[in-house]
Formats: C-alpha cells, structure tokens, sequence
C-alpha cells in the first residue's frame, strides 16, 4: 500500500472526490520521486559493497556468531547469513519505491520473528545486521536520501527486535 | 450439526485494483529481486507526470458538477437533472468555512443547475458552434451517437431512478480523478466491467456511452493548453467507454478436485488479480535468460526460496538442462524436483508426516488441503510409498493438469486467483506465509481433531463446570477442566439433548407429537381432574365417574399433586391457596387457572422467583411450570425478554399460556415432569457399589504348573499311517439321482449298482505305487 492507493481507498470508501489535503500529500510524495528512485538505484547498485562491509562490521561486533556453535558458522551458513541481509537490503528498496512500509512488513516482516526463533538466529544480531547495513548505506546517501532510506531502516530494525 | 470449530480468522483485505509504484515493487518482489532498470523507469516517468496528474485531478474534482451536468443535460430532456444530485460533488474549500444555512445552499445549487445547463443549451444550440466543434482540432472527443439513443424524459423516469442515474454519472468522474492519480486504469476496470448488464436492465446502455463521451469532452475542454495531460484524461475516459462496452464476464469457477466444486470468484475479483502473478511459462522459443528466469521460478515455487542464489546448489542439474532444451516438460522438472534429496532433507525428513503432506500442497498444487477426506486420502499414499509416492500422486492428479497443465510452473492460488475456501481460511492463510516451513506443527489435522467434537457443551451458557445442574445460567470457569476436551461451543442456536421421562414415542423435539407424548408406566403420574359440566354455577356431581388410567377422581388429590410439582412440597401451613381451592372444587376456575394462581403465589414467587438470578428463575420455572428444561439459549432469551419487560407475573403467564403447555396439559392435567436432561439423570441414579475385579474370587490363587504332555516315544513307520484312497476299497455308486418331474409322474427309480475297480468313471487313475494291504509293514 503506497500513500496513493491509501488515499484512494479511503476516499473511495467516502465515495468521495480525494480531498485538497490529501492531493497535496501525493503531490509530496510525487515531488519526492526523482529522490526515491534514485536512492533505489544507489542502494541496488552498490548492494554488494553494503552487505560486505556490514558484514565485517556485524563478526567484528559479534564475534560469537561466526564462531564454533554460533549461527552462522561454517561458509554455508555465513553465506546464508549475508543473504538474508541482501534480502532486507531489497525490502528497504521496495518501502523506498512506494513510499510506505507495507510492502516490507507484507514481504517480510509478518512471521519473521517466528522463523528466526525456529532456526535459532539470534533476533539481536539480525538487528545488529541491518543496524550495519543502515551505516554503511548512509555514507554512500547524503541528506535528505538518506533520512528517506533510513527511516526504513529503522522499520525493519524496529519490527526485528 | 454445524461445524464451530475454526482455524482462526486472519484478516486479508484484497487489493482489487493497482497503483504504479505498487504494481512495479509487487514484480520485482515476484522475481526475488531489486527493483530493475524497466521499473525504474516507468516509474521515473510516473512521478515525472505526477505533478500533472494531480493538477488534473484537483481541476476535475473542482469542476465535477459541470461536467456531470453537461452529460446529464444532454441525455436527460424536461427537467433539470443536477437538482436530483444528493450532495453537492464539490468538496467544501478552505475558503467556505462558514457553512450555509440550508436555504442559501439551495438557492447556490439552483443557480449551479442553471449555469451548467445554460453552458450545454449554448453548445447544444448553436449549430455554427457545433460545427466549428466538428471541424476544429477537437475530433477525439466529439460525441458519437450510438444507434438506439434518445434522450430520457425526467418526468417519466422517475425521482429514484433520476437520483440513481446522476449519482453513477459522478460516480464515473470519480474513478477517472482516482485513475489519474494512481497512474494505473485498472480501478476503472475493475470497477466497470460487468456494469454493462446492469445499465442495459436499469436504464439505457446508449445514454450511458452518451453521458461518458460528454464527460470526456467535459474534461478534455478543461485542458484545452496542456496537450499532455489533456491525451492523459482522454485515455482514461476511453478505457471507461471501452470497458462498458464489454459484456458482463461470467464468474471464474475454482479449478480444482471435483469434491471442492461450487467455488466462484467474482469476475472483476479475478480482474483484479490479472497481472499481479506472474505466470511463467516454458517455451522452446524463449532465450537463455527468459528460461533461466522460468527456472528460477520453479526452484522458488518448490523450495519457497531462490536455492540457487542462496545455498549455491543447483538441485538436478541434468534434468534442469533438459528441461531447457525442451527434452522434459516441466511438470517432469517439478517432479523431479520433489523427488529430489535435497526436497527430501528440507520439507520431508525433517516433519512429521501430517505436515509434509500439507507442505506438498502448497509446494505442488498451490493450495492448502480443503478436507479431511483428501488430508486422509494423501495420508495413506504417504504413509504407504513415502515421498515420492505423494510427490508422483500430486503430479498426477487432474487438478494439477487442469491448472498447471504441462508447461507452466506451479504458484500459489491465494486470494484474488482463486476463491478461497472459509473452512481452512487461517491454516490456509499461515500456509501461504513464507515462514510456513519454519513451523513443524501439522495445521489442517488439528483443526480436523476439532470438527469432531460431536456434542456440544450442554451447558447453554458457562463452561460446562455444572456437575449438580444447580447453577445454570451462570458461568463459573472450571479450573479443572481437562485441556484435552475441547466441546464444540455452545451456540446461540444450540439445542441441550433431553431425555424423555419414560414418555413413549416422544417424536421430534417441539413437534406436536412431541407435545402430545403421555408417559408409560415408568413415568411420572399423570394427575387430570375430571370436572363435569354443570352448565351453571351449581355444585357439580361428582364421584362415581370411571376414571381413566391414572386419573385422579378426587379434587383433594388433584389440588395436593398441583402443590407438589409447582411448589415442590405440598405447601406449609398458609402458603396454600384455601380461596382457589374452594373455586376449583366448585368448579368455578379451570385446573390451570388453579396453577397459575399457585404460580403466583407468594410461596412461589418467593422459592423460585426472588432468591435466584434470572436465567436460573427461568430454568428452575419453565421445568416447574412446564415440566421440562428450555431447549437452549434462544429459549431462554425470550423469557428473559419477558422477564425485563413485565416480571414475574408476565414470565409466569407466558409459560401458562404457551403452546408448549396448552397441547401438553392443557385445561385438566396437573403438570408433571416431562423431560430431563442427562445430567439429572445421572444425579438421580442410585449410585451402585461398584466393585473392582478380583481373580482370586473366581479360582484358586495357588500357582499351578501346566500338565505336561509327553512326547510318544514308540517307534513310529510308514505302516502306522492309516490306509485310504486305495482303489479296491473304493465304492463308486452310479445313478442313485432321480429326478422330479414336475408332472407329478416318478421315474423308475434305478437301482443303484455297485461297482469296483477302473470300469467307473469317478474312479482316479491307478496310483503308480500300491501298498500290500497284508504286508503292513511296507518296503
């Protein structure tokens, strides 16, 4: 749900013309496009560079977790780890590109908690993962994209812990 | 009975139409992917024109009443149409902050009518005018008469109908503002098609086409300067015209087993679906890349995740490239898929098998499990052949070939594909979910366990914690109630199960049969009065009358029995009624008008009336009064409606004045316990001594040791062997059968003839060995 459809649901469900408020709404958001597509594509390209650095930052900071009885010992499992954090990486771009978290929480976040617990990653370092992420996509974004990224960021680091 | 027991209701609400930046994230999502160069851009091009959009969108909500008023002008005639608008279009402005009084409002709209049907008379008019229209650069939005059209008259339409037809007008502008806005049509799509049935029936198909092209000339005029956003409202408009024009689709069934038939899905519910899953399709035809896309989907479907990007394993590489090179189908690639160790390791090995089944479901048909029977059904083939036996019966089956067909790779028939199923609605919806195979605990079979609960709680309103049947009504939770026991609940329109008081044939419960039912001899005394009709006022003759079974011939009696069964005793010193007795010996009042004045009594009013809590007064009275307990919560409800409206008295006389109680006593018949429930029954037993089994009671508790039986120890030959089957001693007996003539004439019976040796036809061939009968001993 973006803020376009949402407006039009509720306008719909009044049966009525979309209101001056909230045709300025979109019209923000509209004016914010050019911003959000290309804080998309930065965070697209560069996706490798983000995940590998918060990576480094994440088993230097939780060194327990690529240790011997950690989650993501082992090559395999540390791979798998990097993965989940390229697939929430994807998810910021998604809540970027539509302007709302539904995407992210419909795609991600419902159930996610559950399936962490049932393979025994630690929520926190999960956390921690996107935490880095955040970091280390906030020095390739300046200003207002970054405040834009971020705040999905936060989301996802908020629905996680 | 009904089925209470419930998977949960997760909320879904269906997005039935699309936005641009919705649909674009909802593709790369499909795809495991970040959004791509394509969506980029359509949607760089979206937010470019989104300022344009809005614009348009505010100028037409701003100007809605004239553009509705210019259609409505034209195919309405002989009346000011815009006056049957309920709500002014407009939204109220900042500037109008001070509201109207209604008058002033009134006088406003009039005046609005008026300048939109001047503006359409001046267009409609001036031939000149329309001719430079025709001539000028205007010629996509010239109106068009399609055949059939004439112009309503207002009079005759009707004031309902006029209102209806002005609010769909605005109606229509509505959507195209919304269209614009989303940057998608599909919600005027969705939204319209199908409509055309409707219009057909309810007004005219042709003046509605009208009315849209007025529209769209209405609009276009408003963006005379901006070509491009003027091309953009036309556009819409045109989907709307186009839509229209299309006949009503029917309703999609739901493919699938022919058990689950009956399935519909809303045609402009599956409209709305259209697009948002992908479907990908094998073909010979495509290139590397379009099949190593379909690829991907088909690990995605089957192992929930991109399997090849994540654990760097390709899962049967050979039949992958076969699959490419268009040697095996792809319903071959998905099958070698289940089948495959990997498959095995992640969604088999690792549940039990309840879940691998349900699990298989989604991962090969892309549904849940909709019964019980086809849970038990798969069950056993997994059971019986293991994985690869489900896997192969899944792929087998018809569904699978009617929706997934050979080529295609199977997804998931969630909401807006497919009619969804209430019955396993939050197993299903936890199914779909991506954590589904982090959850080891089989969902479909427990909700099964649950259908099976045969009876309900007999207790219409608390926990089923009323072990003496005294607090009925109330509800007390049971803190020992076991966990396992789960009754169905108890349902507003539950009936309790009664137990027939030794009446004979009781019939269907609330039936007339079951109102008339007289009890046998194991029941309850009936105690009816006999009262002779005196035709006056005079004392009555009495005695002597041959009584009916069970009838009581004296009033003294009669009048105790009444006492006991209302009041439960026969009544202390002054709690009984020496007025009323009097009467009903006289024969003045009727035997139930003695038992309401008995019901109303002081004594009573005082057991059963005010000392309790109100569902239970009622209880306690309806099986005074009426002899049975209610049948349920509705039952119950309706007293107590009583009760709250006109008191004791009035609960009183509606019992006495029930059907219930006319069939079943009527005028004569003192009250007597019809029915009781099970509990009661199980109170009132005498319990009896019960005592465990004790073995030693019934034999010798010395241990004893088993006779041994000793092996024969004599030498044993071939001689012992008893001799048969010898030829010679064979007797063959030939034609002992005589037959029966139906004539009655016997034949000559034959005489039965001996014979020996080989000369008879039953006789086996010679055995190859002959033993010498006086020999014994053999060789």
């Amino acid at each position: 749900m973006s803020i376009v459809s949402n407006s039009i649901i509720n306008a719909d469900a009044e049966a009525r013309y979309l209101s001056p408020g909230e045709l300025d709404q979109i019209k923000s958001f509209v004016a914010a496009g050019q911003r959000r597509v290309r804080v998309a594509q930065v965070l697209s390209e560069s996706r490798e560079r983000i995940v590998k650095s918060a990576g480094a930052a994440l088993f230097q900071r939780r060194p327990d977790v690529i240790s011997p009885g950690g989650n993501a010992y082992g090559e395999e499992m540390t791979a798998t780890c990097l993965r989940d954090m390229d697939y929430y990486l994807r998810l910021v771009t998604y809540g970027v590109v539509a302007g709302d978290v539904t995407p992210i929480e419909e795609i991600g976040v419902i159930g996610a908690k559950e399936m962490y617990r049932a393979l025994g990653t630690p929520l926190d370092a999960m956390a921690e993962a996107v935490r880095e992420m955040k970091n280390a996509a906030m020095g390739l974004l300046t200003g207002a994209d970054a405040e834009e990224a971020g705040f999905y960021f936060d989301y996802i680091v908020g629905a996680l812990s | 009975m009904t089925v209470t027991a419930s998977s949960g209701s997760t909320r879904v609400a269906p997005q039935r139409y699309d936005t641009l930046p919705l649909s674009s994230v909802r593709q790369a999502e499909q795809a495991d992917r970040f959004p791509d160069g394509g969506e980029l851009d359509s949607l760089i091009t979206f937010f470019q024109s989104g300022q344009r959009r809005v614009e348009a969108a505010r100028r037409i909500t701003a100007n809605a009443e004239a553009i509705v008023a210019k259609a409505a002008n034209r195919i309405f005639a002989g009346g000011t149409p815009l006056s049957y608008l309920d709500a002014p279009l407009t939204p109220a402005t900042a500037a109008e902050a001070t509201p109207l009084a209604a008058d002033q409002v009134a006088f406003r709209r009039s005046v609005q009518t008026f300048v939109g049907e001047a503006t359409t008379s001046e267009g409609r008019g001036n031939l000149i005018r329309r001719l430079l229209d025709g001539a000028g650069g205007d010629a996509d939005v010239r109106v068009i008469l399609p055949p059939g059209f004439s112009p309503i008259a207002v009079g005759r339409y009707g004031t309902a109908r006029m209102k209806k037809s002005i609010r769909d007008l605005a109606w229509f502008l509505r959507y195209v503002s919304y269209a614009l806005v989303a940057g998608d049509p599909s919600i005027l799509a969705v939204n319209t098609r199908g409509l055309r049935d409707v219009l057909e029936k309810a007004c005219s198909l042709a003046a509605t086409n009208v009315a849209l092209q007025e529209m769209r000339a209405a609009a276009a005029g408003l963006f005379k300067d901006e070509p491009e956003t003027r091309a953009l409202v036309i556009q819409y408009f045109n989907v709307l015209i186009a839509e229209l024009a299309v006949p009503t689709p029917s309703a999609r069934q739901r493919l699938g087993s022919p058990v689950n038939q009956g399935l519909q899905l809303p045609a402009t519910y599956a409209l709305g679906a259209q697009g948002k899953a992908q479907r990908f399709n094998m073909r010979p035809a495509m290139s590397g890349a379009q099949k190593a896309e379909v690829m991907r989907a088909a690990y995605r479907q089957v192992f929930e995740r991109d399997i090849v990007k994540g654990y760097s394993l390709e899962v049967c590489p050979v039949e992958a490239t076969q699959v490419r090179q268009g040697q095996i189908s792809m319903r071959e690639f998905i099958r070698a898929l289940g089948r495959s160790k990997e498959y095995q390791r992640q969604f088999y090995g690792r549940f039990s098998n309840s879940r691998a089944v349900e699990l298989a479901f989604r991962h090969f048909l892309g549904r849940g499990i909709s019964s019980r029977e086809e849970f038990t059904r798969y069950f056993d083939i997994v059971s019986a052949q293991g994985l690869p036996g489900l896997v192969d019966s899944l792929l087998n089956s018809m569904e699978y070939a009617r929706v997934f067909g050979e080529e295609t790779v199977p997804f998931l028939r969630d909401l807006g594909e497919e009619a969804q199923e209430s019955a396993g609605w939050g197993s299903n919806r936890k199914l779909f979910r991506f954590s589904a195979p982090f959850e080891g605990a089989p969902q479909y079979v427990t909700l099964y366990a649950s259908y099976r609960q045969p009876l309900a709680d007999q207790h219409a309103y608390g926990g089923g914690n009323d072990p003496l049947a005294l607090t009925y009504g109330a509800i007390f939770p049971s803190s020992t109630a076991m966990v396992a026991t789960r009754p169905a609940p108890f349902s507003y329109d539950s009936r309790r199960i009664l137990i027939g008081n030794g009446l004979a044939q009781p019939g269907q419960m609330d039936s007339p049969q079951f109102r008339q039912a007289t009890p046998r001899r194991v029941g309850p005394r009936v105690v009816r009065l006999r009262q002779i009709a005196t035709g006056g006022s005079s004392v009555p003759r009495r005695g002597g009358q041959p009584s009916v079974r069970n009838t009581e011939s004296s009033t003294q009696a009669v009048i105790n029995a009444v006492y006991v069964q209302v009041l439960g005793t026969s009544g202390y010193a002054g709690e009984r009624n020496k007025v009323e007795e009097i009467k009903l010996e006289n024969g003045d009042i009727s035997l139930r008008e003695f038992v309401r004045q008995v019901a109303r009594s002081k004594a009573f009013r005082r057991r059963y009336w005010s000392a309790l809590y109100i569902t239970k007064a009622i209880e306690v009275m309806h099986r005074r009064l009426l002899g049975r307990p209610t049948f349920g919560r509705w039952e119950i409800d309706a007293y107590f409606d009583t009760a709250a409206r006109k008191g004791f008295y009035g609960v009183v006389d509606r019992m006495l004045d029930s059907q219930d109680y006319n069939d079943c006593f009527g005028e004569d018949t003192v009250p007597f316990e019809r029915f009781i429930t099970p509990a009661d029954r199980n109170a009132r037993q005498v319990p009896g001594l019960n005592q465990g089994f004790d073995a030693s009671r019934y034999s010798d508790p010395v241990g004893r040791q088993r006779p041994e039986i000793r092996a024969d120890q004599r030498l044993r030959t071939t001689g012992d062997i008893t001799r048969r089957n010898l030829p010679d001693q064979r007797t063959v007996v030939r034609g002992v059968w005589s037959a029966k003539v139906a004539g009655g004439e016997t034949p000559a019976a034959t005489t039965p003839t001996r014979s020996s040796g080989p000369g008879s036809i039953r006789t086996s061939p010679l055995p190859s060995r002959r033993w010498r009968a006086e020999d014994g001993t053999g060789f």
